[in-house]
């Protein structure tokens, strides 16, 4: 219960966030915005309420496990967008980064079936496979918005980006960030669980610190109140030369 | 990989307009592209435009070329009547700024929000 405040913010961010871009895609129709808002709703607030729904409603029968599967289907379609937005926005034009997203659906696709078929208790490369690729997908994401922040920041203070902007991509990489270390630490956590125990205080608080982190990030990144935006505009050169 | 479309296109305006040879310009372009951290392989016309606006005409003052400010307005109607349009991708600063739901932020920086 102690994970709830952390990861319900991140589902209430996440979901006004998705949808507001969803509305700014029905006006633009381009595609950065639409994969920004997909693999927002389907990593968090849709994917994960799915997954939930399963213990929750229907806890011990087939039907779970069901549940599970199809929440694991539309977080894998989250992330599919979610690596083609980095692609798009970043390195449009390099090959490997158009690859990874088929890369990564094709891989996500197979620890699908892992999870449809292998009984619990078994083997556990599905898991492997699944959280490594999720992590991949938000690390790259991250680096690359880090990456870019880095340059921007510098243009920023000779007047040449502005300065909401550049750090949106800030906020962008740590939500990102935020986000794989979540998974990483979700994986480990279900590693180092005996079967049939649940998750303990810790990680929980360590997973719901996550989520807040990320969701405020989300929140600075795509709906800036105006005090901050105010406040990024007086600290910029620009600002300061006409003051 | 290659230059941009854009600058290879107001890199061969510099040097029709000016008495620069194709390296002067060139370089020209490439030195002032590097002063705004901008790419020459990924420059797209917002960018090109910053940087005409804003340094090309104090460096062709430097550089002894004549009516700089005039070669500037040239460089500047040339290239919008080019029309580069889509086939330039977008940079990340103005995917972003279009997601921030400020159409009209640029990478210039002068549409931030008014300070007080």
């Amino acid at each position: 219960m102690i994970g709830i405040g952390g990861i319900g913010a991140f589902f209430v961010v996440g979901l006004l966030v998705s949808l507001r871009l969803l509305g700014l895609w029905h006006k633009t129709r381009q595609l950065p915005e639409l994969t920004a808002a997909l693999g927002l709703l389907g990593i968090g607030p849709l994917g994960f309420c799915v997954l939930m729904g399963g213990p929750i409603l229907v806890p011990g029968t087939p039907l779970a496990h069901l549940f599970f599967v199809t929440g694991l289907a539309l977080q894998g379609l989250g992330f599919l967008a979610a690596s083609v937005f980095t692609w798009r926005v970043f390195r449009p034009g390099a090959p490997w980064a158009r690859a990874f997203p088929i890369a990564m659906a094709a891989g996500l696709a197979v620890a699908l079936v892992g999870y449809a078929v292998v009984p619990s208790g078994g083997s556990h490369w599905h898991l492997h496979l699944d959280i490594w690729l999720k992590v991949a997908c938000l690390a790259w994401g991250a680096a690359e918005s880090l990456g870019y922040w880095r340059v921007t920041r510098r243009r920023v203070a000779l007047g040449f980006a502005d300065a909401l902007v550049s750090a949106s991509f800030l906020c962008w990489g740590i939500a990102l960030s935020a986000g794989a270390l979540g998974f990483l630490g979700i994986y480990v956590a279900v590693l180092a669980l005996p079967p049939g125990e649940h998750l303990g205080a810790g990680v929980e608080v360590a997973l719901s610190l996550c989520g807040m982190v990320s969701a405020a990030a989300l929140f600075l990144a795509f709906l800036p109140p105006k005090a901050y935006a105010r406040w990024l505009a007086t600290r910029s050169p620009t600002a300061e030369a006409q003051s | 990989m290659a230059d941009s479309a854009v600058f290879d296109f107001v890199s061969e305006e510099l040097e029709r307009t000016t008495n620069l040879d194709r390296m002067e310009a060139r370089g020209t372009l490439r030195l002032l592209l590097k002063q705004a951290l901008f790419d020459s392989k990924t420059l797209n016309v917002s960018q090109m435009q910053m940087v005409i606006d804003r340094l090309l005409a104090a460096h062709l003052c430097r550089c002894g070329v004549e009516n700089p400010e005039s070669v500037c307005e040239g460089l500047t109607r040339n290239l919008k009547a080019k029309g580069f349009g889509p086939s330039v991708a977008e940079s990340p600063d103005e995917i972003f700024g279009r997601m921030l739901r400020r159409p009209e932020a640029t990478p210039l920086g002068s549409e931030s929000p008014p300070s007080k």
